[in-house]
């Protein structure tokens, strides 16, 4: 292992001499672009990111070159061996396409002697923090990473652009409170029960465009879905089509992210199923469409509505928040039921839309000892 | 001395059952009648008021309720009401009880209410059909309730609403809404009607404490916001003195009770 990193640097180094030889765009990716932007050495692979209509050319040369291919079964990648080292050509990094976009932000830099684009700090944190789940999320692993590269990276659009995720959200806390970064403006910092308006707007890629934060309007078809990345999504009208935004920010918040792309179809707002689960009496209360790509003060009234209407919330005092596509209620309910109810109404009302249920049980109604007397006189 | 327990919105679901009983068990002993401010059920549905029915059912003090507005949610609130007083509750709408308590009678009025808002900032008897009616309820829903204060032959008054009859008790609901949480003439009603306390629900964001311009103690005892199973009020009545004080009553209401023996 001692000898790897060295070995996985030569092969880095043949991978990328070959690709811009043959004026193949990629950019430098995984731990090794971490490692160019000052963090630790990795000792497993090599990744490189490379569009997906790039990758069959691009393992020709390398083939050409004398690299051994494989074909894995992932649908997201494909690898390539340089002798035992393992070189990693991601077209889907976290279900979200490299675009030329995503390539033109990288940064050429000196790797190990050799210039080589290498990824953008935020797009890397963003797709590092949204591969955290539920069976790989060590932070020890990210934190050095994010002590090593935060000043490069725009930490609020990364908050954004994982805005869906616990475990990114929690990787940011924890990041936070050690004063490694800045605390967010928005929603993804602050505290659960302490909504925050996120104030600017979300210029997040929708799922497979891979159109980023920093780049020109997207242009790339829809891919795959990713249901983790739907917060903060906006549509290119708004995106477009908001005027000053970085010195009005509370104006785009309004019309920003108010579109659910990649899913124009899956909302089939307030749909009839949705009454599943729903006791008797259900019937009246006609499940009302909500139009979930509608702007977001619409939405949230919508919603609010749709909560003191739902038989199984029917809670007339519900605070319903959207920002940025993220459904956030708050308030108390009578029973747990009702505060589950809550976030079943809107997901079915909205789908896409990641909800902070944030509403709390009023206390059981039993008897609580000896309580206050007031006198009245 | 007059120990009135107090509670609205407990937004009992046919899941509920077994949860508000014990708080009238702990009241014996500690409450001389539990006032209900509305919002007894969830939806308004009669098997909803069949749980709140056998959770009152053994009440061993009076119970008095008015409806709140889930309870008319269900076009139910006539069978609702016949299920709660068959389950021996009162249930007012526009209609009082008096209850006699060691020898001192306490009467209660008691009225659902209605929006409207609040002096100056209150909806009109104009324009459409709609808002002519919204208004014209809220305030026939307010005169009731004077005429049953008015009627009540008692030592002490109470009214009991759902909706607000004061903003005070508002503070902690947006102020966007208040003309959906209550109406001023209730209030109007509550200071002609010589009420000595007006509790309400309702508004399950707001706060406990108010009064109207009159002077008379507005309580909101939504369940959200006393934060406990229920307010306990005492109201000290020196009954020797009864008969005097029931003559100057239209003095501010406060001057009517004195201070009471703490236990
Ligand atoms: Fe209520
Ligand atoms: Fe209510």
């Amino acid at each position: 292992m001692e000898d790897a990193p060295r070995g996985l640097r030569e092969s880095l180094k043949r991978v990328a001499v070959t690709l811009k030889e043959a004026d193949i765009p990629f950019a430098l990716g995984g731990s090794y672009a971490c490692w160019a932007r000052g963090g630790p050495e990795p000792v497993h692979d090599v990744d490189f990111m490379l569009r997906e209509e790039d990758v069959a050319r691009a393992v020709s040369v390398l083939a050409a070159a004398g690299l051994r291919s494989v074909d894995p079964p992932e649908d997201w990648l494909t690898k390539v061996f340089d002798g035992e080292v393992l070189v990693d050509l991601i077209h889907h990094p976290v279900g979200r396409a490299v675009t030329g976009e995503m390539l033109e932000r990288s940064s050429e830099m000196s790797v190990d002697s050799v210039r080589m684009p290498v990824l953008d700090a935020t797009d890397w944190f963003e797709m590092t923090l949204l591969a955290l789940e539920e069976r790989y999320c060590d932070l020890a692993r990210v934190l050095p990473m994010i002590r090593a590269m935060r000043e490069q990276v725009d930490w609020d659009q990364v908050r954004r652009a994982t805005a869906a995720s616990p475990f990114a959200e929690a990787a940011l806390l924890v990041a936070t409170r050690l004063s490694l970064i800045p605390p967010g403006d928005g929603l993804a910092s602050t505290p659960p029960g302490r909504n925050g308006a996120n104030r600017k707007a979300g210029r997040i890629a929708a799922t497979g465009t891979g159109v980023s934060p920093h780049s020109p309007a997207p242009t790339s078809p829809p891919g795959t879905a990713e249901p983790a990345i739907v917060a903060g999504r906006a549509d290119t009208a708004a995106d477009g089509g908001v005027p000053g935004a970085d010195s009005r920010p509370e104006e785009r918040v309004a019309t920003a992210g108010r579109s659910v792309a990649g899913q124009p179809s899956a909302g089939a707002p307030g749909s009839g199923s949705g009454s599943a689960g729903s006791g008797a009496g259900a019937s009246q209360a006609a499940r009302r469409a909500v139009d979930p790509a509608e702007a977001d003060e619409y939405l949230a009234g919508d919603l609010h509505e749709l909560l003191a209407e739902d038989p199984r919330v029917a809670e007339l005092g519900l605070e319903v928040a959207v920002r940025e596509g993220y459904v956030l209620v708050e308030g108390e309910v009578a029973t747990d039921a009702r505060r589950r109810a809550v976030a079943q109404v809107i997901a079915e009302a909205a789908p896409g839309h990641p909800v902070r249920n944030d509403v709390t049980i009023t206390g059981r109604t039993t008897a609580d000892g000896p309580a206050n007397v007031e006198t009245i006189q | 001395m007059i120990r009135i327990a107090a509670v609205g919105d407990i937004h009992l679901g046919t899941d509920s059952a077994g949860t508000f009983a014990p708080v009238l068990r702990d009241l014996v002993g500690r409450a001389d009648v539990l006032l209900l401010a509305g919002d007894l059920t969830q939806h308004g549905r009669p098997e909803e008021a069949e749980v709140v029915a056998a959770e009152i059912a053994r009440a061993e003090i009076p119970v008095v309720a008015v409806l709140g507005n889930h309870d008319y949610h269900g076009d139910a609130e006539e069978e609702i009401t016949a299920i709660l007083t068959a389950a021996g509750a009162t249930v007012l709408e526009g209609a009082g009880t008096v209850h006699d308590i060691g020898g001192v009678r306490l009467g209660v009025a008691g009225v659902k209410g209605f929006g409207g808002g609040f002096a100056g900032a209150s909806g009109s008897d104009f324009g459409e059909p709609l808002m002519k009616a919204f208004v014209r309820h809220a305030r026939d829903v307010a005169n009731n309730l004077l005429f049953a204060l008015e009627e009540l032959d008692c030592d002490i008054r109470v009214a009991l609403t759902h909706y607000a009859p004061v903003p005070d008790t508002l503070i902690g609901e947006r102020a966007e809404i208040y003309p959906f949480l209550g109406s001023y003439h209730l209030a109007e009603a509550v200071d002609a009607g010589g009420a000595e306390l007006a509790l309400h629900g309702h508004a399950h964001a707001g706060s406990e404490r108010g009064s109207t311009a009159g002077g008379v103690p507005v309580r909101n005892v939504a369940r959200p916001v006393i934060g406990k199973a229920c307010a306990l009020y005492e109201i000290g009545v020196r009954t020797a003195i009864d008969a005097e004080r029931a003559e100057v009553r239209t003095s501010p209401h406060s001057a009517d009770l004195v201070t009471p023996v703490t236990p």
